[in-house]
């Protein structure tokens, strides 16, 4: 008697607890062993690049917002430094200051979103709810600035919408004082315990040369052990002057790339305190900025540093007071394209485990 | 007659003892994880939301029997039993005090091994029935799982048998002048933690792994459906931490204060644990779990049986 055998073949999505979003992955198994996958996205395509067309360039502020929710202010500040190249608006120091400061607190909490929901993942459930507890506080103090928890639109070309208040600073230093606590938490209870290692180490191995040319960026190409992070080699804003490190996996597996995001909250850490001690004197905007900005015919590209890498836009202008074209470089959509490379070989419950450790956050993959 | 009847009435009276204990389970589950992680679970039912497992139960109860359409109807429909009535069978045989039980038997262990795990037909049952796919990997997981765990467990068992030279939990338990555990460390993590591995919680919930397979066996089911699984598996808890009792933590014997108090705070004791660990560890990966169950606790349950036939000889 011959028994025919045929590959499975699952459809792992868009309405799955643990793809993150709205990804569809189709998967051919062979019992657990994942043998061929084929990511399909666009589930949350909004025609945000289309939209920016029909909007004035102020407009289109809160359409970044939206793109990765989970780290607007560095959506902000990617497009509005792409107009201020283009315009070529002076931005005062404070308002730099300002930017560094909401910036990283926001990285803080989208790599507090993205290690909890590993650890959800992984079965962890508890560290998720932790992860949870710290980012409500950030979002509390978040709100004290700009008076939004998640799209804040907070930047504006030449500075930022409103002054810190006292009420903010104070908050922010108290969350300071006890965060690098909460962080040796995580790493205690989850980075270093012994079956999340077992589950992530050596799991979705990423080689440098694969990673740098499938475009990938942020926490998934610095943990293959590429130290490019934007704010070292770029130094945009005032990162220059502050002193912090890059942290920088070893073998590119799940665990390095969640390692680099555990430490780079320590490191955010560092630059708000630094950033919160010199914060200078003086205004928080460009009062010469005009209400309808008119950027010159030409344009330009800019890029910020996200926590999922680097948040390109490109913006070309034709002289009217709406952008020509828009055009984003997601850092999710680039590392999300790793996933037909990572994913075969692998067991099928490594796939939420390598899907989580690249992070994507479909507003942003399908704009 | 009346010994049937007799039996009959005993042994509802132990169903609605565990069917007590899972209420009571649930809420002390809900609560620890509550304050595990930093939350303060439901407050609202009744004093320190005390009712809530109550109202659960009324919830499960008046939801509507969803049958998916492409379904194997009669399996499907079955396997919650299948998965519920063994470990409740078990408790038949499992004395409360010396005397206080259902059915006294000579192989009462024998029997209390053997049947809870028929229960395992219950998640192929409704992995296969269910026509979904995750469903289907859940039952092929339950299978892998119980396959691993089974030998090891047994082998702990046996060794306690070896020392005790029966089958009777009576027995059993009087033989415990010093609690087995002191003889045979690790034949008790041996049974631990394969009992973990049987009632099919983190850090071996393979079977319903929901990052991977959503629900796992029990995708498709709803309501008291869906409430039959859970209740089985919270039976299947109290079944292990009871069997640990007897066996490795000398029952209900303790100096100064009654025995029922004494067995009582011993199961909450590896009750608490159990779900201690469930809300703090991540999963094992199926292939993990099997090197796991294989290559450590295998080799463990055998050299504690070695151990515990020397000790018997020696003692």
């Amino acid at each position: 008697m011959s028994v025919e055998t045929r590959e499975f073949l699952l459809n792992m999505g868009p309405q799955h607890p643990s793809t993150h979003g709205v990804l569809r992955l189709i998967l051919k198994l062979d019992d657990e062993l994942v043998l061929e996958a084929e990511p399909v996205i666009g589930y949350l395509h909004r025609g945000v690049e289309k939209i920016a067309e029909n909007r004035t360039y102020k407009q289109f502020i809160p359409h970044t917002d939206r793109m990765d929710y989970l780290s607007s202010m560095l959506n902000n500040w990617g497009y509005i430094r792409a107009v201020e190249k283009l315009a070529g608006i002076e931005v005062p120091e404070r308002a730099e200051y300002i930017r560094v400061i909401v910036g990283e607190l926001n990285r803080i909490a989208s790599h507090l979103m993205s290690i909890g929901p590993t650890g959800l993942d992984a079965g962890a459930f508890t560290l998720f709810l932790y992860a949870f507890r710290e980012r409500e506080r950030i979002l509390t103090i978040l709100e004290k600035a700009c008076g939004a928890r998640m799209t804040y639109a907070y930047f504006r070309f030449g500075g930022v919408a409103q002054d810190l208040t006292s009420d903010f600073i104070n908050a922010c230093r108290e969350f300071l004082k006890d965060f690098p606590q909460r962080v040796n938490e995580y790493e205690e209870l989850f980075i270093e315990n012994p079956i999340f290692k077992k589950r992530a180490k050596g799991v979705g191995i990423l080689p440098k040369e694969l990673a740098l040319s499938c475009g990938a960026s942020g926490p998934v190409l610095r943990g293959s052990g590429v130290s490019r992070d934007l704010r070292k080699t770029e130094s945009y804003s005032v990162y220059s002057q502050f002193d912090f490190e890059i942290p920088v996996g070893e073998s590119g597996d799940s665990w390095d790339r969640t390692w680099v995001r555990l430490e780079e909250m320590r490191q955010s850490t560092k630059i708000i305190e630094q950033a919160l001690e010199n914060l200078p004197e003086g205004p928080c905007f460009n009062p010469d900025v005009p209400r309808l900005l008119m950027p010159p015919p030409g344009e330009a590209y800019a890029a910020v540093e996200s926590p999922r890498g680097e948040q390109g836009y490109f913006v070309v202008s034709d002289g009217s007071y709406k952008p020509y074209r828009v055009k984003v470089r997601s850092p999710a959509f680039s590392n999300l394209s790793l996933l037909p490379h990572l994913l075969p070989g692998h067991q099928l419950a490594d796939v939420p485990i390598i899907l989580g450790s690249l992070d994507p956050v479909f507003g942003e993959v399908d704009r | 007659m009346n010994t049937y009847l007799a039996i009959t009435l005993w042994g509802a009276g132990t169903f609605l003892f565990i069917a007590l204990f899972v209420l009571v389970l649930e809420y002390i589950e809900m609560k620890l994880a509550g304050h595990i992680q930093h939350r303060i679970a439901f407050l609202h039912t009744g004093w320190h939301g005390v009712l809530q497992p109550i109202a659960d139960m009324i919830k499960f109860l008046s939801k509507e029997h969803l049958t998916p359409r492409k379904v194997s109807r009669f399996i499907y429909l079955c396997a919650p039993f299948v998965s519920m009535i063994p470990p409740y069978l078990a408790f038949l045989v499992l004395p409360l005090l010396p005397g206080v039980v259902a059915l006294r038997w000579d192989l009462a262990l024998l029997y209390v091994m053997a049947v809870p795990s028929l229960a395992v037909l219950g998640p192929l049952m409704a992995g296969w029935g269910s026509n979904n796919k995750y469903s289907l990997m859940g039952g092929l997981r339950a299978v892998t799982q119980i396959v691993s765990y089974e030998i090891p467990r047994l082998l702990a068992v046996v060794s306690v048998i070896v020392l005790a030279g029966s089958l009777d939990f009576e027995k059993i338990v009087k033989a415990q002048n010093i609690p087995y555990l002191i003889w045979l460390p690790f034949g008790f993590l041996v049974f631990f933690i394969a009992s973990l591995m049987e009632i099919n919680r983190i850090p071996f919930d393979l079977a319903e792994d929901e990052s991977t397979l959503i629900m796992g066996f029990h995708t498709e089911y709803a309501g008291i459906r869906w409430g039959l699984f859970m209740m089985a598996e919270y039976a299947h808890l109290i079944l292990a931490a009871f069997l640990a009792t007897y066996l490795f933590l000398s029952g209900w014997r303790g100096p100064w204060i009654p025995d029922i108090i004494w067995l009582f705070i011993k199961v909450f004791g590896l009750i608490f644990v159990m779900i201690w660990v469930r809300w703090t560890f991540p999963r094992f990966r199926p292939d993990q779990m099997m090197d796991f169950a294989w290559k450590v606790l295998f080799p463990l349950s055998i050299i504690n049986f070695i151990w515990a036939v020397i000790a018997a000889v020696v003692i």
